[in-house]
């Protein structure tokens, strides 16, 4: 492979890692407190409030059944006015956020429903509010499955970021198609193939491993 | 059978002492079903001394967990008032009912610890949610863990715990905030009945160390029996029977009591004698069995000074001829409490002279059937 392709992959590869990053990171941050409001506001819960969770579950699936190729081009004039351009790779963040921050509400969600609710009333029997039970109680006994939640959002995240070539956003997936395809360089393609292997069973592995190590339900006990 | 209340004192404001810790009017509980409401505590009036161990029995069902989480307000009555330590729970804004459950400890059936904590911090977290400082939480934790015994597992976590152990560390969690009354929801009916004596035991320790009111909510008789001061009886979510551990449990005047207290100490007939037992046999004037071998069973209950006596001596010396069928004595509260069931074989004359010879010392005989002797032949 000459050095200019090497040049394009490695190029390829940062703007990819920076859309996944940066969206990922947004959708970690967004995400993880709207899968909490879509829980403790639901019926029983400590705050309920079924406005709240019906309008938010309604505004998620919403987001979430819009093909990501349409979200992105429909919010083009939203895009505009966050970043100032609708082309290049910071333009692609907005869309990929905005998908992705619904799709790590819902495994957030999943994640926090996985809590023994005596959990959450042994807290209350202490006189924890509702804030408190969910700093102290929900979110730390949630981790291991939050974080398998965000490895899941950021794995499709990578799948995603290669459709981000049609708004100009660069990275692997536009290589991929621009050379590869458009110009019949099937040995770019390959490359291009292999590099998203790794890096997605970089960030599986990665994932699992941190989850496994905050899960304490499984530790063994000692003898004797 | 429900018994009156006795608490309501015409002096208020006396000593706190006599003061109950817990006092529960005229509670309510009524759930929405799709069939219609449906009423799980009905009317319930009690008082939880200081410093005794209330136990609370019923079947599943019966609404005891509903009940006791209506003392700390997790779930709100329909009706009624709920006084703990002098504050009326049910006036409470949200934010004060908070604070008010600092002084309430509660230990929970399946534990309900934080996996994500160690020990230490488990029994850390009712103190950090009152929002008590490091140096307090330090000073509190480690003796706590030592009171209960785990003063080695500190740095566990609780899937690194046997059963237990993990209810020693709800225990000392529940008892962080120096709490007036400790809550227990079936705290030992997930252990084995070994553990359960241990932690039985702990919970018993813990209310003569520290005067600790400690209220019990369990199905089983024996846990009751082992450590509670007074108990009332649950029944479709009302009490039916309430009273002193050994009242209830040598003269259970309810018929759910009666089972109860018949789980445990098994006073029932066995299984063959009670196929001999001839409800009521034809008899002549004089009260003695027309049909042949017909015996009279004669029952008598240990209770009381007069339980360490020789009874059965002292009723053979009298005349009685008298073939033992079964026999149990149990030890309710350090006192003793048995059941004799014979069979009289000399007749109705020296029957009522047993029955007249119990009663002038002060213990209870019944006649509780009859057998006929055709056993004897088959044996």
């Amino acid at each position: 492979m000459s050095p200019q392709i090497i040049a394009l992959l490695l190029e390829a590869l940062k703007e990819t890692a920076v859309m996944v990053g940066v969206s990922g990171a947004l959708a970690a941050v967004f995400g993880i407190p709207l899968g909490v409001i879509l829980v403790v506001t639901d019926r029983g819960h400590v705050v309920q409030n079924l406005v709240v969770n019906r309008v938010l579950g309604a505004i998620v699936n919403a987001a979430r059944s819009t093909p990501f190729i349409i979200l992105m081009v429909a919010i083009i004039p939203l895009t505009r006015m966050i970043v100032g351009t609708s082309i290049g790779t910071a333009a692609a963040i907005v869309p990929l956020s905005l998908a992705a921050i619904p799709f790590a509400a819902r495994l957030v969600e999943t994640a926090l429903r996985e809590v023994d609710a005596g959990l959450i009333e042994a807290a209350q029997s202490m006189g924890a509010s509702p804030l408190q039970i969910i700093r102290k109680v929900l979110l730390p006994e949630a981790w291991p499955g939050i974080v398998a939640g965000l490895t899941i959002t950021l794995v499709s995240l990578i799948g995603y970021s290669a459709m981000a070539g049609a708004v100009g956003g660069g990275g692997l997936g536009d290589l991929g198609i621009r050379y590869g395809y458009q110009r019949f360089q099937p040995e770019v393609m390959i490359a291009v193939v292999v590099v998203l292997i790794v890096m997605v069973q970089a960030v599986q592995t990665a994932g699992d491993m941190l989850a496994r190590r905050m899960n304490k339900r499984n530790l063994s006990r000692e003898r004797g | 059978m429900s018994q009156p209340r006795q608490d309501t004192d015409p002096q208020k404001g006396t000593a706190a002492a006599d003061e109950p810790v817990i006092r529960l009017e005229g509670i309510r509980k009524t759930f929405r079903a799709r069939s219609g409401p449906a009423t799980v505590l009905d009317d319930i009036s009690l008082s939880v001394r200081q410093g005794e161990i209330f136990g609370i029995i019923g079947r599943s069902g019966a609404g005891k967990s509903t009940l006791v989480r209506c003392m700390n307000m997790l779930e709100r009555p329909t009706a009624g008032r709920v006084v703990v330590a002098g504050q009326d729970m049910t006036a409470l804004s949200e934010k004060a009912l908070r604070g008010a459950r600092h002084q309430i400890g509660m230990v929970f059936q399946h534990f309900n610890l934080l996996s994500a904590r160690t020990v230490y911090d488990n029994v850390a977290l009712p103190l950090e949610i009152a929002g008590r400082d490091p140096a307090h939480i330090r000073e509190t934790v480690g003796p706590l863990l030592e009171m209960v015994g785990l003063g080695d597992k500190a740095g566990q976590y609780p899937a690194q715990l046997s059963g237990g152990q993990k209810q020693r560390v709800g225990i000392a969690r529940a008892l962080a905030n120096d709490p007036a009354v400790l809550l227990c929801d079936e705290a030992t009916s997930a252990l084995d009945p070994e553990t359960t004596q241990s932690i039985l035991a702990l919970l018993k320790d813990i209310n003569a160390r520290l005067g600790l009111t400690i209220v019990l909510i369990t199905h089983e008789m024996a846990v009751v029996k082992e450590i509670a001061d007074r108990v009332v009886v649950l029944d479709q979510g009302r009490v039916v029977e309430e009273g002193s551990v050994f009242d209830v449990f040598t003269a259970p005047a309810s018929a759910v009591a009666r089972s109860f207290v018949g789980d445990l100490l098994n006073h029932d007939l066995p299984a063959p004698v009670a196929a001999r037992l001839v409800e009521a046999p034809a008899v002549d004037e004089d009260g003695v069995p027309v049909a042949e071998g017909a015996n009279p069973l004669l029952r008598i209950t240990f209770t009381g000074p007069a339980a360490n006596r020789p009874i059965l001596g002292e009723l053979m010396a009298e005349g009685l001829l008298a073939n033992i069928l079964h026999g149990s004595i149990d030890y309710i509260q350090g006192k003793p409490f048995g059941v004799l069931t014979v069979e009289v074989l000399n007749g109705a004359a020296a029957m009522a002279d047993a029955l007249e010879y119990l009663h002038a010392i002060g213990l209870k005989g019944e006649i509780i059937g009859h057998v006929t002797a055709d056993h004897r032949a088959a044996a």
